[in-house]
């Protein structure tokens, strides 16, 4: 009979106690993001990573040298990847950035064409020599830099075999790396056709030797900043 | 024997019956005193909580419960709003400040120096610190570029996932609120990419805090008036039920102390009336059956008297008869002779015998009257021992000058039985000695001994020796005593306000009836 009132008393006084005051919390969720506008406006992205792994955006400026250029997709795509290529600037390093991509091997070149299905990139160096930020970097690069919004699926060959379709997905989770596209059948002796190139019949070009935006191979790289 | 209790026979009331039933009723009055005090002693004892304070709490915790809780669930849910107002502003407003900003990729260090001083001046509900993170650049609108408030957690949240995110932290006692803020940028259209920068606000929250505790205070000066009304409803609620029980009581407690008449007034319905009716109802049995069993009582106690006193004319005659028949007897032949003297003899005895029984009778219908004299108690005891031809037979420790105010007659009998008592049937020498002591309360005693030297009491007979024909010897049927005198003995003790006892002796060997008799108290009347 009276030990009823007491734990009544003791309930309410602790629920009084704990309820006193601001207390804390777990993190909460709370709406979007903030978004905000990108300068310069006619820009390439590059996608490098962070310290901390996660895949971070450059914009470059679709340089000077390439001024006089044409600006049809196919050429911003080539000149992308081979930014790309060619790794940071030094304030991109300030900012902490890094680039997973290798080296090309000197006098080589990266085909990049548009097809019909998406994206195909011909990499001079076997695509074993790229880790999984690496393939990423390649893949969103490719996969903005043709348009549309970065959703098309982007084909990789190296000298050593051809990788699955992927798509850049930095979109939906940048610090999420995507699992490594799996490889498909490489004899380098007769390389096959990627899947999603046009099988009319056609040799696929060469990219050590023809550039697929019709231009000449250039032996000196642009490594400073167009501007 | 006879001639001891002779003086005793007159004043006899062989009626009194209703003065019989008047005494029987004054008696318990006496005992009244112990009855009053041995239940509250009970219910100090028995509950630490009377009914009104029990009544009292229970009020005060249902108001208690429902103030506290009423009070608690408002404060609840007003803090959480003046939270949820504080978190929306500062989320909604930090990512508007934000998104007004135009940036270049990769974020350059001074750019976003100067951003975060921009946003840090903006800060609302109240002013915040700006914290930015982009790459392995660490700036801030404040001295340290590093954040001590964020939590691992939050910044886990803001990056791994783009949404704004806030949490609440107390750092020494102070809670802020910290709000993440991934940055993203929309390339091209639809797609939105984030630019790895994440923007973090610390905001304090004392104003906040400040509003909750007043919220507290609030619900307390809520709660606590309310708390203070409910107690006289409480109040009321223990009177109503309190009253009944008091009068409960009051009745029980003179019920207790005789008045049998007593009846409670029945109020209402409720189960406090039932409880009265049925004390009523109760009480009526009970005084119908006490005045049964006194009316039976009485009557067997008249009947006792009567008897006596239709006994006592025929053996007066016998008496005279055989005292003549005594004197004649020496002529007679020797076998009539010891008839007639056995004759004499046992009806001496029945005259004895009928003698104390009346007396008895008195002390029954208590129309025994207590004729009290200053007296000298040593001279009192040996007149007694001389009348009796006891002188020779019984020691005396009897110091003079002991001034006692007794009934001389009524005492004369005690000492006589209790003597008489101890030279029948103790051993001699017997020893009668007199002194005085003082009570318990500072009262005088006057302490009469009387000490023999035979086998003493038996421990089984020791509490029924002042009982009414009692025998200590079950095989000695015929003794010369009536079985009355002990009895009497005590009641005249009694009459004098006194005490008597018996107890053995400590050396083992005889019996000492003590008999106690206040000094001065000669007022006791029956």
């Amino acid at each position: 009979m009276r030990r009823l009132p007491m734990a009544m008393g003791a309930v309410l006084l602790s629920g009084l106690l704990t309820g006193c005051g601001i207390a804390e919390s777990d993190p909460i969720e709370a709406g979007s993001p903030a978004s905000v506008k990108v300068t310069p406006g006619d820009s390439v992205l590059l996608f490098f990573r962070s310290s901390s792994g996660a895949l971070v955006p450059v914009a470059r400026p679709l340089g000077i040298k390439w001024k006089s250029s044409d600006t049809r997709p196919e050429a911003v795509l080539s000149r992308s990847v081979h930014l790309l290529f060619e790794g940071l600037v030094a304030k991109e390093r300030a900012a902490g950035l890094r680039s997973g991509l290798p080296q090309l091997p000197p006098q080589s070149w990266v085909g990049a064409q548009q097809v019909e299905y998406g994206i195909a990139l011909d990499l001079p160096i076997p695509l074993a020599d790229l880790d999984d930020t690496a393939v990423r970097q390649l893949v969103c690069t490719a996969g903005f830099a043709g348009g549309s919004q970065g959703v098309q699926a982007v084909h990789l060959r190296g000298t050593d075999g051809t990788m699955a379709a992927s798509n850049c997905d930095a979109d939906v989770d940048i610090n999420r790396v995507a699992p490594r596209p799996s490889m498909m059948s490489h004899p380098p002796s007769q390389r096959p056709v990627p899947p999603g190139l046009p099988l009319d019949g056609h040799d696929p070009v060469d990219p050590r030797t023809k550039r697929p935006d019709g231009l000449s191979p250039q032996p000196t790289l642009p490594t400073s900043e167009p501007r | 024997m006879r001639t001891l209790v002779k003086g005793a026979r007159k004043g006899a009331a062989p009626g009194g019956t209703g003065e019989t039933v008047a005494a029987a009723e004054r008696n318990p009055a006496k005992g009244s005193p112990t009855v009053a005090v041995a239940p509250r002693d009970h219910r100090r004892r028995g509950t630490p909580f009377g009914l009104r304070t029990r009544l009292i709490l229970a009020f005060l915790l249902v108001a208690g419960v429902s103030a506290v809780g009423t009070a608690g669930l408002t404060y609840r849910e007003a803090r959480n709003s003046v939270l949820q107002a504080a978190q929306d502003t500062a989320v909604s407003s930090f990512r508007d400040q934000i998104q007004l900003l135009t940036l270049t990729l990769p974020v350059q260090r001074p750019v976003l120096e100067g951003t975060l001083r921009d946003i840090a001046g903006k800060g609302k509900p109240r002013p915040w610190v700006v914290f930015a993170e982009y790459g392995t650049m660490r700036v801030s609108s404040g001295s340290n570029p590093v954040s001590s408030v964020i939590t691992p957690e939050l910044r886990r949240k803001a990056a791994g996932y783009p949404h704004g995110s806030f949490e609440r932290v107390i750092k020494d006692g102070v809670p802020y609120l910290t709000v993440g803020m991934p940055v993203v940028f929309e390339a091209g259209e639809g797609a939105v990419l984030s630019t790895g920068l994440v923007l973090y606000a610390v905001m304090k929250m004392t104003y906040e805090q400040n509003q909750v505790e007043a919220l507290v205070t609030a619900a307390r000066n809520g709660a606590l008036p309310g708390l203070a009304i409910a107690l006289i409803p409480a109040l009321l609620a223990a009177r109503s039920v309190l009253r009944p029980v008091r009068e409960l009581r009051r009745a029980a407690h003179r019920m207790g102390s005789g008045r049998l008449d007593t009846r409670i007034k029945v109020r209402g319905g409720d189960e406090l009336a039932d409880l009265a009716r049925t004390f009523n109802e109760s009480a009526g049995q009970l005084e119908r059956s006490v005045t049964e069993l006194r009316q039976a009582e009485a009557r067997a106690r008249r009947f006792a008297s009567d008897v006596s006193h239709e006994l006592r004319t025929p053996l007066a005659g016998m008496l005279a008869v055989t005292e003549v028949l005594d004197e004649d007897a020496a002529g007679l032949d020797p076998d009539t002779a010891q008839a007639v003297r056995l004759i004499s003899a046992e009806t001496g005895k029945l005259a004895v015998l009928v003698e104390d029984l009346m007396e008895i009778s008195r002390f029954d219908a208590q129309a025994a009257e207590l004729n009290t004299d200053e007296v000298d108690a040593a001279e009192t005891i040996r007149r007694t021992l001389r009348n009796r031809n006891w002188t020779d037979l019984v020691h005396t420790d009897v110091p003079d000058g002991i001034r006692a105010r007794l009934d001389p007659r009524r005492f004369d009998i005690v000492i006589a039985n209790l003597v008489g008592n101890a030279l029948r049937h103790g051993g001699p020498p017997v020893t009668v000695r007199l002194r005085t002591r003082t009570d318990r309360d500072g009262g005088p005693l006057l302490v009469t001994e009387v000490i023999d030297r035979g086998p003493g009491i038996r421990p089984e007979v020791l509490p029924h020796v002042f009982d009414r024909f009692y025998k200590a010897d079950a095989a000695r049927t015929r003794s010369s005593g009536s079985g009355l005198g002990l009895a009497i003995t005590r009641e005249n003790v009694r009459l004098h306000g006194g005490t008597v006892r018996a107890e053995n002796a400590p050396g083992g060997r005889g019996a000492v009836f003590t008999v106690e008799i206040p000094l001065g108290t000669g007022e006791v009347t029956g």
